[in-house]
């Protein structure tokens, strides 16, 4: 198999006497999308803010595109080509869509906003996603749905020139039609051949959209499943712990 | 849906046909979204000046619309400032402090009947370099210590009035011997005083920023979300204390102009400019909670404040009632303009 675009090794994190990740192994791949699962409280959120710089790990190796890396802030991670995707969002709902999928990186032409060229390169970046449910790009997020906003979400994610994108529970507060949306998005990033990872409770998601599983259960990943090969029993086993990876230590 | 894609600028080019087939379509940005309140506004403004005209001939002269445009200049000179302020959600309440302050210094720094020396250009740059420091201690305060501008500001107020009561001391009235400089101000040049030449050219460059500017992204993003600005990598503490440098700064040439106008100073020259600027940008339709708004609306906000006063004397309603009649309808058209937005309303920050 390829060499993974990101692989953790025995990451460690702890909040005083409280130790979250106890030495976790992870990986993902260029054009794959691999999904985090586990109940809440296993340390998904945790694992994720180390990738993204937020929250750096304790200990453990970091390797991006098969290099040592320290991720110790999100503008260094974002500069890799680390992208999140969170719950809430983090759209300005009185700016546009332009304006938001160019948020904090403004183009400028002669010192000023640089509006034609932006609005060319964000139409370009969801059209790369085959979006469809977007009509004008000069729309005010305020006036998006939910779908929308991952939409856009996830275009500001190509526009950075992403390789990697983590979306935190991307469908959690969608309705049925809006999640097939989404997922054929996420479909769509690891088609263009970058590399997702997507948290969700929702493992029908999970068996639609994803090509690798990994499990984290109290803090240890309990299993690496390749989505073909699995089951949705199985999973639910690791994620409730009836079922322990051998060689994985507790 | 015909548009097409604008003519890509510069180095970019893509088939745009493939790009409208996505059903992305570029639109012309809607010149007419959002204009409903300044349409509203100019309407009440038109209003005024009907009923102001029947009731007083003399209210739509070209000597009384000078009159206006000189009184509301000072109020929209601050007010560039105070809508910068309060488009990142925050408020500036220090103006009349930095006004007495710079007002005091530049008289006394000016030819005057107290004596002294005239420091020729620098009686213009001390003040003006006053108000930038207390500006920026303003911001870095609001912003290092994490208090609300509205603590810090108001704190700032009472410094800047005491810097102006020691520089004033217990000497008589400083009054301006340079009639070059106390005629400036209401000087017709162009057919409109020379102070609002400068109070329209405030605003035009706030206004260009604003729309045109990284600076002007940021503010609309600080007022809808600071927490997401700075998630996205936007400078959001330097860009609010370089908003209080220029609310400070803007609060200074107020204290300047205003001693000019009134030929002379006290510590009090800048009392009551905050109670007209304030409710003029909240009736233009600029959001106290911040993301919403912009120069332009306070420049009809103020215009429209003015004229409602200067109509109100001229239609020889009594002073007495004048105040109360004003506040009535401040507080109406207050309640008007922030009537669609009751719901989201939080205490500045
Ligand atoms: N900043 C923190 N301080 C203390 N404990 C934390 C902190 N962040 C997370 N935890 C704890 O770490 C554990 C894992 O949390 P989290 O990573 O959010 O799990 P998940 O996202 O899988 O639900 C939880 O028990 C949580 O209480
Ligand atoms: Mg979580």
């Amino acid at each position: 198999m390829a060499e993974p675009l990101i692989r953790l090794q025995q990451v460690t994190k702890s909040f005083g006497p409280v130790d979250v990740l106890k030495g976790v192994d992870f990986e993902a791949y260029a054009g794959k999308v691999t999904a985090l699962v586990g109940d809440n409280g296993a340390g998904k959120s945790t694992l994720i803010k180390g990738l993204s710089g937020v929250q750096p790990y304790d200990g453990g190796v970091v390797s991006f595109e098969g290099r040592e890396v320290h991720l110790t802030n999100p503008r260094q991670a974002s500069s890799l080509g680390i992208e999140v995707v969170y719950q809430d969002l983090a759209l300005c709902e009185n700016l546009d869509i332009v304006q938001n999928m160019f948020l904090g990186r403004e183009e400028l032409k002669q010192g000023t906003l640089d509006e034609a060229a932006m609005e060319f390169s964000a139409i370009k970046a969801l059209q790369s996603l085959s979006v469809r449910t977007v009509k004008s790009v000069r729309q005010k997020v305020s006036s998006l749905s939910g779908g929308q906003r991952q939409t856009v979400a996830i275009g500001r994610t190509v526009l950075r020139n992403a390789k990697l994108v983590i979306l935190d529970e991307p469908t959690a507060a969608l309705g049925v039609a809006q999640t097939e949306q989404v997922l054929n998005l996420v479909r769509r990033l690891a088609d263009n051949g970058l590399g997702v990872i997507i948290i969700s409770h929702n493992l029908a998601d999970v068996f639609q959209v994803c090509d690798y599983i990994s499990v984290l259960y109290l803090g240890n990943m309990v299993a690496r499943l390749e989505t073909v090969k699995t089951t949705r029993d199985e999973v639910v086993a690791y994620i409730t712990g009836t079922k322990v990876l051998e060689g994985v230590n507790e | 849906m015909t548009n097409t894609l604008a003519k890509p600028t510069g180095n970019v080019s893509v088939d745009t046909s493939e790009l409208s087939s996505a059903g992305l379509t570029r639109t012309r940005r809607n010149i007419l979204s959002g204009i409903g309140e300044p349409v509203a506004l100019l309407g009440a403004l038109v209003v005024l000046i009907a009923i102001f005209s029947a009731l007083n001939p003399r209210f739509a002269t070209i000597t009384n619309l000078q009159n206006v445009l000189n009184q509301a200049s000072l109020p929209i000179i601050i007010g560039v400032g105070a809508t910068l302020v309060i488009l990142i959600g925050s408020i500036d309440l220090s103006v009349e402090g930095v006004m007495a302050a710079s007002g005091v210094a530049f008289v006394l720094m000016s030819a005057n009947t107290r004596g002294g020396q005239d420091m020729g250009i620098w009686a213009f740059i001390v003040p003006l370099a006053l108000g930038i420091v207390l500006g920026a201690a303003n911001g870095l305060i609001y912003t290092l210590l994490k208090v609300p501008s509205f603590i810090v500001t108001l704190g700032m107020w009472f410094i800047g009035f005491g810097i102006a009561t020691i520089l004033y001391g217990t000497d008589a009235y400083p009054e301006l011997t340079n009639e070059t400089l106390t005629q400036w101000a209401a000087k017709i040049e162009l057919g409109l005083p020379n102070v609002f030449w400068l109070a329209a050219a405030l605003v035009i460059v706030a206004a260009l920023v604003l729309r045109y500017t990284r600076f002007g992204r940021a503010a609309l993003a600080i007022g809808n979300n600071e927490d997401i600005a700075r998630a996205n990598g936007m400078p959001v503490r330097k860009h609010k204390v370089t908003t209080f440098i220029i609310a400070g700064a803007l609060s200074g040439l107020a204290g300047i102009l205003a001693t000019m106008q009134m030929g002379g100073t006290s510590n009090h020259i800048g009392e009551g400019y905050l109670f007209l600027t304030l409710p003029a940008v909240v009736i233009g339709g600029t959001a106290l909670s911040g993301g919403k708004g912009g120069v332009l609306r306070t420049f009809l906000g103020v215009i429209l404040l003015t004229v409602l006063n200067n109509g109100l004397v001229l239609a020889g309603v009594s002073p007495n009632f004048q105040s109360a009649l004003s506040g009535a309808i401040l507080v109406v058209a207050i309640v008007a303009a922030a009537w669609s937005q009751r719901g989201r309303l939080r205490i500045a920050k």
